[in-house]
């Protein structure tokens, strides 16, 4: 197939981002893989909470509905037009099926009307590139450590634009334990920030809830739906003598043994691996406990090694991080084809 | 004008170039094979075959739906980037009137119908009358609705009904057990963007077609979920 690569050595690289693998619609400019020019977001979080989770049909509805005219904010706010883009690059995976395939079938339209390269990123391997555009200087070898709502996975990245498979969770993803925990305490949803918050006024030890470490062939796999069974088990325990449970102390317990495993595992690759960086990304590491942990102990057990995580604003998903994980790709002129399709299953690991 | 026609929602991909009412080419595959990764490479194909640039469209039109969720949102989502990305006009057009569109003579009854599942179509009924400007009228009005209920309706007329679309395949022996000899299925009747483009023509060129912020897709359902939550209430 046909299709121009208009590529030429203009200097600046300008790539368009586009997001929309679960319930964020998002399109954002990067500049050179680093500097963000404009980062437009728009959650749906409101519309899926009367669910009690992300419903796929809502989604995509939505997604189809606002993505160009995010594209086109995107475009205003990075004061460049469509013509002036050197790549345009999507999220195909994982992630919601029909919600990806919205981002899919627009990038790869656009790319062909302009006809600018297309590039496929992994969401994934993406929510790593959030560090590279808060941080200008981040050494490699890096152990990434991705937690968010619907994985949990540890890295390995060697340079940028490669990465290899350490582990992954086998169950729940540790974002999910926290929503599920939350709901069984009478929390809202998203169940981390609400948990977070107790947990500030709770004792971490006053439960011994079990940590999974798994056997050492597994050293770097997460599970967490028997720490999610222990508290719920422990709450209806409680209840049916009567009792009520206290919240801070429940939260601050939970909160602890995944932090702890989150840590320990992370800690264990960085050694292993002889990395100089720990990157972390996804929703929960806007947790404070992860993050003070990790620097504790970082801190303590490994001197030297830098940590990074992303703001708040890009720790949730977002199109600058699309964009930006897009950059290597870019320079090593590795392009999509227009047969590019979604793929909801995709691995931490896999390349496209 | 030189309008580009697309449909995903049925299990058909077709994509067509119209110029005037001159159809420069179409290609349509039926086959059980992602739209997703069919469509964008049929595009570019028929564009080739055409000796089209991309740039020298003026016009998309879309197939909206009814149909499967997934494949018109492939669909809109394609034609609406298309738009912007050439910043040229699009706009959407019901499956079901363009599928219509297929039937040529006056007086007759046309009843398009698609497999909506949960034992359900999504299906009209219209009437080309004998009288300029000829345009359909509508006797049942589109939306998902059961095969029976339709198939009543139909019959009612006590006239012949010109059948076409997806569901025909399906639904052959129900649609035969009630409207027996008065059933007249269109030879070939499937989904094709040549009807789009065809249907999607006089608003494009008479300039009535919006911005690509105004084309959504006609789903004719709600969400399972939202209907789970209402009915909850
Ligand atoms: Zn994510």
């Amino acid at each position: 197939m046909e299709q121009s690569q208009d590529t030429g050595n203009r200097g600046r690289v300008w790539i368009l981002g586009l997001e929309s693998s679960c319930d964020e619609t998002a399109a954002a400019v990067v500049e050179d893989g680093r500097r963000i020019l404009s980062n437009r977001i728009s959650s749906q979080v409101e519309i899926h909470a009367r669910y009690g989770g992300v419903v796929p049909e809502i989604a995509s509805r939505c997604h189809l509905e606002l993505i160009n005219t995010l594209v086109e904010q995107a475009l205003q706010e990075a004061g460049l037009t469509l013509d002036r883009l050197s790549a345009i690059a999507v999220s195909h995976g994982p992630g919601l099926v029909g919600a990806l395939l919205v981002g899919v079938a627009t990038a790869k339209a656009l790319s062909y009307a302009i006809r600018r390269p297309l590039i496929a990123v992994n969401h994934l391997e993406a929510h790593f590139y959030s560090n590279l555009l808060s941080d200008s200087d981040i050494r490699f070898p890096a152990v990434g450590l991705l937690a968010s709502g619907g994985h949990t996975a540890l890295a390995y990245i060697p340079r940028p634009g490669e990465i290899l498979q350490l582990g992954q969770t086998r169950d729940d993803a540790a974002g999910e334990a926290f929503d599920k925990v939350a709901r069984v305490m009478g929390l809202g949803y998203p169940g981390g920030p609400e948990i977070d918050a107790r947990a500030a006024e709770g004792d971490p030890a006053a439960i011994d809830f079990p940590r999974a470490y798994l056997e050492e062939e597994s050293r770097f796999d997460f599970s967490f739906s028997g720490l999610k069974s222990a508290v719920i088990n422990y709450i209806h325990n409680l209840r049916q003598r009567g009792g009520e449970e206290n919240l801070p102390d429940l939260a601050a317990s939970f909160q602890a043994a995944v932090v702890e495993v989150l840590v320990e595992k992370t800690i264990g690759a960085v050694r292993e691996k002889g990395a100089a960086t720990v990157l972390m990304g996804g929703g929960v590491v806007a947790n404070s406990a992860l993050r003070r942990e990790m620097r504790r102990r970082l801190g303590e057990e490994c001197p030297g090694v830098e940590l990074h995580y992303p703001p708040a604003r890009l720790c949730t998903d977002n199109a600058a991080m699309v964009a930006a994980a897009a950059y290597p790709q870019f320079l090593a002129s590795n392009f999509a084809p227009l047969t590019l399709n979604a793929i909801p299953y995709l691995q931490l690991w896999a390349k496209p | 004008m030189l309008i580009l026609g697309i449909d995903t929602a049925t299990r058909v991909c077709s994509v067509a170039l119209l110029r005037g009412d001159n159809l420069l080419g179409e290609l349509t595959v039926n086959i059980k094979k992602t739209h997703s990764g069919q469509l964008m490479p049929l595009v570019g194909r028929l564009l080739e075959l055409c000796r089209v640039e991309r740039e020298e469209l003026e016009g998309i039109a879309v197939a909206a739906g009814p149909g499967s969720f997934t494949g018109i949102r492939i669909g809109v989502s394609t034609a609406r980037a298309l738009a912007q990305g050439l910043a040229i006009p699009a706009v959407g057009v019901s499956t079901l009137k363009a599928l219509a569109g297929a039937v040529a003579g006056v007086g007759l009854l046309i009843c398009p119908l698609l497999d909506a599942r949960r034992g359900e179509v999504y299906a009209a009924l219209y009437r080309r009358p004998a009288k300029p400007p000829y345009r359909l009228e509508e006797l049942v009005s589109p939306g998902a609705m059961e095969l029976g209920e339709l198939l009543s309706r139909a019959a009612g007329y006590r006239e012949p009904v010109t059948l076409l679309g997806e569901g025909l395949g399906t639904y052959r022996r129900e649609i035969e057990g009630v409207l027996g000899e008065r059933a007249l299925p269109v030879p070939l009747g499937l989904n094709r963007a040549a009807l789009v483009a065809w249907r999607g023509r006089s608003e494009l060129e008479g300039g009535l077609a919006s911005g690509y912020e105004e084309l959504v897709p006609i789903y004719l359902r709600r969400p399972e979920a939202e209907r789970k939550l209402r009915e909850g209430r």
